[in-house]
């Protein structure tokens, strides 16, 4: 059980680094498209109203005023307490944040852990009395995220799945499998909750169990640890299939295509670009259009 | 209504009645007075695929033969398969692939959307739809996981599909509707504007019509045939050749000379002038005030500017922005060409909100080179005549009601949101705005091509469904002054929005019931300029 425990836990975090890895590059590496921009753009001049440098005369003459931090700072305060929803619909809001907050709470549980291994593995003490400070501060953080973390997850989810299910307009575009990923988070924080009161709320066992990780020597681990550990692994290889990855996709979603106002200058890397992607052969094959002829042929 | 009903054979889909309708304002409030939408024939029906929601926009005809329908489900399949390939969709490919992935389905868009909101919230018209249902294709048909192979293909796929939610079949009538379906939404992109995360159902509508018509040929007549070859086959979408033109531009010197007194020669085909000046040439024919203003301002500024009678230089237009991005990238580069050869410094776009959008924004990644001449709105350029003084203005000459209409394109699309606002605050003492208004604007309900759309009863449903919310903001913002004694101006920057307002009206009466009349902007500037004696605008419904 330990081996297996041990490679589980490998794998899990192999595969979501690379999965997500290949997710991400995959999308960069889009080609240019043409430009669909839609106005507020946070980082023009004129955001307040949605005003954009089209507004000025001759405006391939004036210098351009770009704010990047200011669309980052709107992304991030969208982030912080989802503030579009917040506005259209509070009940949604509540079990929608409720969800998110656990979520972002277990990714800084599961750091707290590791970097409380690794602190012991260093000969600090994670504990409510180490003489440490770091050892202190770590032990309270990851005694507050954990159960925070749980009881959010099913107050969230359990709300979410509620939600989803008697308002009409949402059942009917909620799949069984969006269902299954509400309890799956219902019976992962259940499992956790479970595992803190079994271990005195302490996690000292899945801290012990990490730092059996980093030194190739897995420890054993309780039946209630065991489940705790199984399904937190099982949670990071389905992440992949689901849309989580809109935390960070959502960013590029706004810089790359909402807000690329980014005009094509002669002699530009983008205009480079661009001769490139014209030169490619068309397969379409309506009668307008002369397929196997390139883009620039037509 | 259920998703993969969408499939199923049945008569209709959804039926709009009267009753479901968003109630309108006064003089509208009692729905069984307003003029009902008109049914197709039994011989369209019987034609035509109609199943969708009894309106035809493209009217596609019933297959013969089973051979027939397989060939459109393959092509319709091969299409899709293409939408997903650098070489064929470079051009929207990270757009489509963020739209179609990462939609959490919140519906939170839902309530944004004029015509879903118009119809009484009917299911198919809901922004998510649409692209549900092609997720759902694209899940079940094209994507190569070893669990979505239906039964009938060897894989456990029934199971799986549908605990996924990808539960649909892919027949004739299904492919039939979402052609139809993608000519419900106006491409105004409003519900992409509130979505939280970046996901735009507008451009899902572009990509499926996109398919239709470059992989197998299906589009509404008035954007392709019509539309798009004509105009770079005859010169202009309307028909209107240079020859015509020439005629056109005649009438306007004498048309001018007879309402200012000024015989003003308008320039065409300048050669080194500082602006190319291009208008919708809808703008000729329809309504030649709006190209005889812009010239009677320009004359009084001292600008040096020209018009083209090349051919597609004459028209501003680009449909190809709506339907087929080939189309699209040939007029843009016809409209470039035009520019180039005449020498001029730079093109100015006139009052067409999708030539600003296409010409200016989305051509910009198309035209490289000695073709990307320097291109801008003709607003801010009026905006400098106006609010400096440059031309002479007596505000007290518009001491009317006027309310602004935002086109799409050229506000939520483009970001030109003020300089037409200072113009009229600066001329038009009554000005009062819409809510709401600018970039959060709603679509007057003839976006992406409608407006130009003739089909069978398609013109009702533009009226009664996409452009009820429209009329309703209109209503509203002239409440007070809703008597039809008192004359009020909707100030329409766009002919195609311009075209719409006018059925729109038409429809219900309105320049009858509520004297509430339409034009562009550039009419008011010269309604109001000091050294024109007699009113320009003449209030006679066109
Ligand atoms: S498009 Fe955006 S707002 Fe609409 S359902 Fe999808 S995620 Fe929600
Ligand atoms: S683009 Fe406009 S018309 Fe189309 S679904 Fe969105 S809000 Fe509705």
């Amino acid at each position: 059980m330990n081996i297996f425990l041990a490679l589980l836990t490998y794998f899990a975090y192999i595969f979501i680094i690379v999965m997500y890895t290949i997710k991400i590059v995959k999308y960069l590496r889009l080609p240019v498209h043409l430009r669909w921009d839609l106005y507020p753009v946070i980082h023009e001049e004129k955001y307040r109203y949605g005003g954009s440098y089209f507004e000025g005369l001759n405006w391939w003459t004036g210098a351009r005023q770009k704010s990047f931090w200011r669309a980052l700072r709107y992304l991030m305060r969208d982030y912080l307490y989802l503030e579009s929803y917040l506005k259209k619909n509070f009940s949604y809001w509540l079990v929608l944040y409720t969800s998110h907050i656990s979520f972002v709470l277990l990714i800084i549980f599961q750091i707290l852990i590791i970097v409380g291994a690794l602190l012991s593995l260093n000969d600090i003490e994670v504990s409510r009395t180490s003489p440490n400070i770091s050892g202190y501060f770590l032990y309270r953080f990851t005694q507050f995220t954990g159960p925070a973390c749980f009881i959010a997850g099913i107050a969230g989810n359990s709300g979410l799945l509620i939600t989803r299910f008697a308002n009409s307009d949402l059942r009917l575009y909620t799949s069984s499998f969006m269902y299954f990923g509400y309890v799956f988070h219902i019976v992962l924080s259940l499992s956790g909750l479970i595992f803190w009161l079994y271990d005195g709320y302490s996690f000292l066992q899945y801290r012990e169990f990490w730092k059996g990780l980093f030194i190739l020597n897995p420890v054993s681990a309780n039946t209630v640890l065991t489940c705790f550990i199984i399904l937190i692994n099982l949670h990071l290889i389905y992440l992949p299939f689901t849309r989580a990855i809109h935390y960070i996709t959502r960013l590029f979603a706004f810089f790359l295509i909402r807000w690329d106002d980014e005009p094509n200058v002669r002699g530009s890397m983008l205009e480079k670009k661009l001769i490139k992607l014209f030169d490619q052969k068309v397969s379409w094959s309506a009668p307008h259009i002369q397929t196997g002829k390139k883009w620039n042929e037509q | 209504m259920k998703i993969e009903d969408i499939s199923k054979k049945t008569d209709q889909l959804i039926r709009i009645e009267q009753s479901d309708l968003m109630p309108l304002p006064y003089p509208y409030d009692n729905p069984e007075k307003n003029p009902p939408m008109k049914m197709l024939t039994q011989e369209q029906r019987d034609r035509y695929e109609a199943s969708l929601d009894g309106v035809l926009a493209i009217g596609i005809p019933k297959p013969q033969s089973a051979a027939e329908e397989k060939t459109f489900i393959d092509k319709f399949l091969s299409g899709l398969a293409k939408l997903f390939t650098k070489e064929n969709n470079w051009t929207f490919l990270q757009p489509l692939m963020h739209s179609l992935e990462y939609c959490v389905k919140c519906q939170l868009c839902n309530d944004s959307c004029p015509a879903y909101i118009a119809s009484g919230k009917k299911e198919i018209y809901r922004p998510t739809f649409r692209p549900e249902v092609l997720r759902r294709i694209i899940n079940k048909y094209l994507k190569k996981s070893p669990l979505s192979p239906p039964p009938s293909q060897g894989g456990p796929g029934g199971l799986w599909l549908k605990f996924t939610g990808s539960d649909i079949d892919l027949n004739w009538i299904t492919v039939a509707r979402l052609a139809e379906l993608a000519y419900r939404c106006t491409l105004c992109r409003k519900c992409a504007q509130v979505c939280p995360l970046g996901v735009d159902n507008g451009l899902i509508t572009h990509e499926i019509r996109k398919l239709f018509s470059q992989e197998l040929g299906i589009a509404p007549k008035e954007l392709h045939e019509q539309g798009t070859i004509q105009q770079l086959k005859v010169g202009s979408s309307t028909g209107l050749s240079p020859k015509a033109l020439s005629n056109i531009i005649s009438f306007m010197e004498d048309d001018i000379e007879e309402k200012t007194g000024k015989r003003i020669k308008i320039p065409v085909d300048k050669k080194g002038a500082e602006i190319l000046l291009m208008h919708n040439a809808g703008e000729f024919i329809s309504w030649p005030e709006n190209p005889e203003a812009f010239a009677i301002i320009f004359d009084a500024a001292g600008i040096d500017w020209t018009l083209s009678s090349e051919l597609v230089g004459y028209d501003a237009v680009n449909y190809g922005v709506w339907y087929d991005d080939i189309q699209l990238a040939r007029i843009a580069i016809a409209h470039a060409e035009t520019a180039k050869k005449l020498k001029v410094k730079k093109i100015s776009v006139g009052e067409c909100g999708h030539s600003h959008k296409a010409m200016i924004v989305v051509a910009d990644r198309v035209l490289t080179g000695d073709l990307n001449i320097p291109r801008e709105s003709a607003l801010p350029l009026l905006e400098d005549l106006v609010c400096n003084e440059r031309i002479k203005i007596d505000p007290n000459k518009n001491n009317f009601p006027v309310t602004l209409h935002d086109p799409c394109n050229m506000v939520r699309l483009m970001g030109i949101v003020e300089p037409q606002r200072k113009i009229l605050r600066k001329i038009c003492p009554q000005f009062i705005e819409m809510e709401p208004h600018g970039v959060e604007n709603y679509c007057c309900g003839g976006g992406s091509g409608f407006a130009i759309m003739q089909s069978m009863n398609f013109p009702d449903w533009r009226s009664v469904i996409s452009g009820r919310v429209k009329l309703k903001q209109i209503l509203e913002t002239f409440h007070d002054t809703i008597s039809p004694e008192i004359k009020k101006y909707v100030c329409a920057p766009c002919s195609n929005c311009k075209g719409q307002i006018r059925e729109l009206f038409n429809y219900y009466n309105v320049w009858e019931e509520c004297g509430i009349f339409y034009g562009g902007l550039v009419e008011l500037i010269v309604n109001a300029m000091v050294d024109i004696e007699k009113p320009f605008i003449d209030w006679e419904w066109h």
